[in-house]
């Protein structure tokens, strides 16, 4: 018996296995077939399957039949040829080294020449995460052999775009010979007729430049100064991340006023884009440069563009303003950078405006108590009434900051109307965010004069028409008891929350039966006994369906803070009426409660038990 | 690139040579499209006419949403050397639809047409109806069959994985739809420009100019955005809008209250603080009912080689100089001969057609439509006119007279007066003295060879 039994196991044991493995066959067949179904959707499933179908085949037949049958593909969908540019890329790991890897590259070559950019990037990246793997010296011919190919067709410009790419991330592994051969195409490139080539020379400058002393110093410096003066300002715009990357590699000194002319020429430029780039990388820029260069070049150019024509680049100066302030001295702030950012907090156009609000106060701790008194103060008072909320707003937000320089104490009195005047804003947006912020401005005015101004308001969310809002101020009491402790929310929250019992309104008894468990945490273990619980108790005879279960999951959640047996009790009868409930859904949430309190008890029996 | 005291904008003026204006005598080379009006449908009427860079190109677009490609021929004997067209392939660019939100029907109808600059590999083209603007890339594409899957035919169970082969047939002219712009244009679309950048073109409605990178079909930006608070209060639109041909920096805007707008990205994103206007003070002696219709652009370009714009309204064509925006370089009444019935026209309707003007290879040029089948070819300083007609009636007569200002006084007139007959798009090739001039449901080819000036008359 037992012998005829294990025998029909181990035949068991075979089908099934040779089931299995014919199902996986049969699975990766129908994969292989979908590479060329009629159905996109299908295409592009088999594609991004191809890392199955290459481990089923190995390494040999992927190289010998299904990289030439993926050669094919190329005039598919955009969406397809996208994905399998991208999924060529992670093929590597299945595919060893050598020879299999270089073979991904060929249908790699073909899509990298495709006009759609997509698709492009997409090889272009697949490509250079491949040339990374290989190493030096090994198979270097024929991955020159991609890069010349690319360089050289006649049909489409689109190669070349993508051998621009990816000349420099295999610039260190090439022969000095081949090296200097991409180094004067890179030099024909920064004077072609074609903008779209000069731009991509100029995007790639700078990892070129990574390269110098192998990359040549002076070519470098020729290419960038060309790229310069280029007539287009599409092509101007990469003139400071290169300006950051020779910075990198070539000694400081020597180039600072090489570097001093180059921002100059950048900061005085007739097109605004050119200028909010500089603007925009102005920190960065200023830690290539020396304090003196900061103080006497950058930080003008700087007020320069905080008061510059175009709304874009002042926008960007103000909201680079915080970082700037880092690298220069209280005086400059004060003397260079104040009075242009004192226009701003007028300006016509509120996102500068905005950003000006973002990074006011973070400049106080810079300048000192006496000076944030005299300017900054001013400027806030003046943003702090601005007509837009979303200018008011981050003021609030960065109040920490003020309060580290001279006490919002003395502020409050600007403070309480705006911050009302927001709480009441027509935007949810800024309804939501104000809410948010009163948790930080609890902790900054400490709990008295924070209750005495802001209790009620935080309160009356709670009679808020919109669930929304109902449920944020729950959070909200929820975030100020954390900050204030329990006694706060007993005296302010809890006789508001006992209020709700007697609103006619069923949607408002809902109110504290959400309310009470996110506070119960939180509360004294006596609150909780003497008063949460008996109020919930005492409405369990709700007419309204909705409050009962709601009353039954609340009962839930308190149960675990309650400690006193006789009270546990009560709960668990109140449990087992609303279990024999007419409705169903009371029944439901009542008999789920008494399954998680019945273990709740137990654990509590054998607390006292021991 | 140098800053013009005039206008207080840097532009970018062309100094190459220009060579010295040859009046040209135009012959009629061939016309496509059925002869006999009563069989022509109203999809079949042309709407919009497009050279490709090249000028191996012509396609047309017509109120069916159809746009039909023509090729140029390598000269047939009977031609000689002529420049000719033959049909190449013809694509289903636009379907009508229904926009359940708004509850108005869009047409398919071509509004207008935009080759790309061919760097790549196939022929890219910008299509677009009042609202979807859509790329087409139209390519010769290899057939590809595959065959030996796994699981064909077999019922058995696959032993081994398989490959499947390919098999490759012959080409065949493939239309491919690579991209759709929409939602960009609350209004009808007018005009498609691309940018000498190479990446982005311009559409244009009546109220707003949208910038596209040519890649990124989900995001635009609006260079032009006029605010509207009353929809009845719109006292002007914006009817065509075009990017300088060199300059990637500069784009023009015309208006119905005959302003063209110059405006330059470099100096502010907002194009009310980086434009000139290119305009005429208002002749309030002259003005009546009709000026204000008569008034409006109907359509307006640069001149090839950017230097100048050319506009046309219902009864003028002008020419304006870059540099100088107070003054046009010619302000030429070529249709005079229409002002004497503009109470018809209006009655008719007629008077809100819209005539549109392109510019030669050369820049010396300008050429627009007229009614009876009849369009004009006017050198850009104004000193002559040519008026030919375009139709199969007569197409060895289609010379209609030349006028030159400088000789003879008397203005251009049409030989007769049929509003239903009229020229409303003709182009120029691209860098030969070739036209193509869509009448109705119609193409027409003209070639034109250099005359000495006293030949003509």
């Amino acid at each position: 018996m037992c012998i005829r039994d294990r025998s029909t196991w181990d035949i068991n044991q075979q089908e099934r296995m040779s089931a299995e493995d014919k199902s996986s066959i049969y699975s990766i067949a129908v994969l292989i077939d979908e590479l060329r179904n009629e159905d996109m959707k299908k295409r592009l499933n088999a594609v991004r399957n191809l890392p199955t179908i290459v481990q089923a085949l190995g390494p040999d037949r992927t190289r010998t039949e299904l990289i030439p049958f993926l050669c094919e593909f190329v005039e598919d969908e955009d969406e397809v040829l996208a994905s399998l540019a991208e999924v060529i890329g992670g093929l590597t790991e299945h595919l060893g080294g050598g020879q299999s890897l270089l073979a991904l590259t060929k249908p790699l070559e073909l899509l990298a020449s495709t006009e759609e950019g997509i698709i492009r990037d997409k090889a272009i990246e697949s490509m250079k995460k491949i040339l990374s793997l290989c190493k030096a010296k090994e198979g270097e011919t024929e991955i020159m052999g991609i890069i010349k190919r690319l360089i050289n067709n006649a049909e489409t410009f689109a190669s070349k775009l993508a051998a621009i790419a990816i000349i420099p991330s295999y610039f260190a592994q090439m022969s000095t010979a081949n090296q200097q051969e991409m180094v004067s195409f890179y030099r024909a490139g920064s004077g072609d007729e074609n903008p779209q080539i000069r731009k991509a020379i100029a995007a790639n400058l700078k990892h070129m430049i990574a390269h110098v002393p192998k990359y040549p110093e002076a070519e470098a410096l020729a290419l960038f100064n060309s790229l310069c003066k280029d007539e287009q300002d599409t092509i101007r715009l990469y003139c400071v991340e290169q300006l950051l990357a020779l910075s990198q590699v070539i000694p400081y000194q020597k180039s600072n006023t090489f570097l001093l002319s180059t921002i100059k020429a950048c900061a005085e430029d007739k097109s605004w884009r050119i200028r909010y780039v500089l603007a925009d990388k102005i920190a960065e820029v200023g830690k290539c440069l020396d304090h003196d260069a900061i103080l006497h070049y950058l930080s003008n150019y700087f007020a320069n563009f905080l008061q510059d024509a175009e709304s874009e680049v002042r926008t960007i100066a103000a909201s680079r303003t915080a970082d700037f302030c880092k690298l220069v001295d209280g005086t400059t702030i004060v003397k260079r950078l104040l009075p242009a950012l004192k226009k701003l907090s007028t300006d016509p156009f509120v996102h500068v405006r905005k950003a000006l609000a973002e990074n006011l106060l973070p400049i106080a701790p810079l300048i000192g108590n006496a000076n944030t008194s005299e300017h900054v103060i001013p400027m806030f008072l003046t943003l702090l009434k601005d007509e837009s909320a979303e200018v008011r707003l981050p003021l609030l937000k960065n109040l920490e900051d003020l309060n580290r320089v001279i006490g919002v104490e003395s502020l409050s009195q600007s403070l309480v109307p705006t911050i009302t005047q927001l709480a009441s804003e027509k935007k949810w947006r800024v309804r939501m965010a104000i809410i948010e912020l009163f948790p930080i401005l609890a902790k900054i005015m400490g709990e008295a004069a924070f209750s005495e101004r802001f209790s009620p308001m935080c309160l009356s969310w709670l009679d808020d028409n919109v669930f929304a809002i109902r449920e944020s101020a729950m959070k909200n009491l929820q975030q100020l008891t954390i900050v204030l402790g329990s006694k706060w929310a007993e005296k302010n929250i809890l006789p508001k929350l006992l209020n709700y019992q007697m609103h006619t309104n069923y949607l408002f008894r809902m109110t504290p039966l959400f309310a009470i468990p996110m506070l119960a945490p939180y509360l004294s273990q006596e609150a909780i006994e003497k008063t949460v619980v008996p109020f919930i108790l005492n409405q369990i005879a709700d007419k309204v369906p909705n409050i009962r279960f709601n009353i039954a999951k609340a009962l839930k959640s308190i149960s675990a803070y309650v400690k006193n047996p006789a009270l546990y009790s009560a709960i668990t009868k109140a449990l087992a009426q609303l279990a024999s409930d007419q409705d169903a859904d009371v029944k439901y949430n009542a008999s789920k409660t008494n399954a998680a309190q019945s273990t709740q008890i137990l654990h509590l029996s054998l607390i006292h038990i021991s | 690139v140098r800053c013009v005291q005039e206008t207080g904008l840097y532009l970018k003026i062309s100094m190459k040579a220009e060579s010295q204006i040859n009046q040209l005598k135009w012959n009629y080379v061939n016309g496509y499209g059925e002869r006999d009006r009563s069989k022509v449908t109203e999809q079949d009427v042309l709407s919009s006419l497009a050279f490709d860079q090249t000028g191996d190109y012509i396609s047309v677009g017509d109120k069916g949403g159809r746009v039909i490609l023509f090729k140029k021929s390598q000269g047939s004997k009977a031609s000689g050397k002529a420049i000719d067209y033959a049909y190449f392939s013809e694509i289903q660019s636009h379907e009508s639809e229904f926009d359940e939100l708004k509850s108005v029907e869009i047409e398919e109808k071509i509004n207008r047409i935009e080759w790309l600059n061919r760097h790549y590999k196939g022929l890219f083209m910008l299509t677009t109806n009042d609202k979807k603007i859509k790329l087409w890339k139209v390519f010769n594409k290899e057939e590809k069959k595959a065959y030996g899957f796994n699981l064909e035919g077999t019922g058995k169970g696959i032993k081994a994985l398989k490959i499947p082969k390919i098999k490759k047939g012959g080409k065949a002219v493939t239309a491919q739809l690579k991209k759709t712009y929409q939602n960009g244009h609350d209004y009808h679309i007018n005009s498609l420009s691309q940018c000498a950048d190479n990446e982005h073109f311009l559409s244009a409605d009546d109220m707003r100019v949208n910038i596209w990178n040519i890649n990124i079909s989900n995001e635009v930006y609006s260079a032009v955005d006029i605010p509207i608070e009353n929809a009845e209060d719109i006292s002007e639109v914006i009817t065509s809008a075009s990017f300088h041909p060199t300059d990637p920096n500069m784009f023009m805007f015309s208006s119905s209250k005959g302003v063209i707008k110059l405006c330059d990205f470099r100096v502010n994103s907002q194009y009310d603080k980086s434009s000139v206007d290119y305009a005429l003070p208002e002749d309030t002696q002259k003005k009546n009912f009709f000026s204000e219709i008569i008034n409006s652009i109907s359509y307006a370009c640069f001149a090839k080689n950017g230097n100048y714009m050319f506009s046309r309204d219902y009864i003028t064509v002008k020419t304006w100089d870059i540099r100088k925006n107070k003054t046009p370089v010619t302000n030429l009444r070529l249709c005079s001969y229409l002002e004497r019935k503009l109470c018809d026209l209006y009655e008719s309707e007629n008077i809100f057609d819209k005539f549109e003007i392109s510019s030669s290879h050369d820049s010396q040029f300008m050429l627009t439509g007229s009614y009876s089948d009849s369009f004009h070819v006017v050198d850009r300083q104004g000193g002559s006119a040519v008026t030919l007609t375009a139709s199969f009636d007569n197409p060895k007569g289609s010379y209609i007279g030349t006028y030159h200002t400088d000789m003879v006084k008397k203005p251009p007139t049409l030989p007769t007066f049929d509003f239903s007959r009229k020229v409303q798009q003709a182009i120029w090739h691209p860098n030969l003295n070739a036209l193509a001039v869509a009448n109705h449901n119609c193409l027409f080819v003209f070639n034109g060879t250099p005359v000495s000036y006293t030949h003509l008359t």
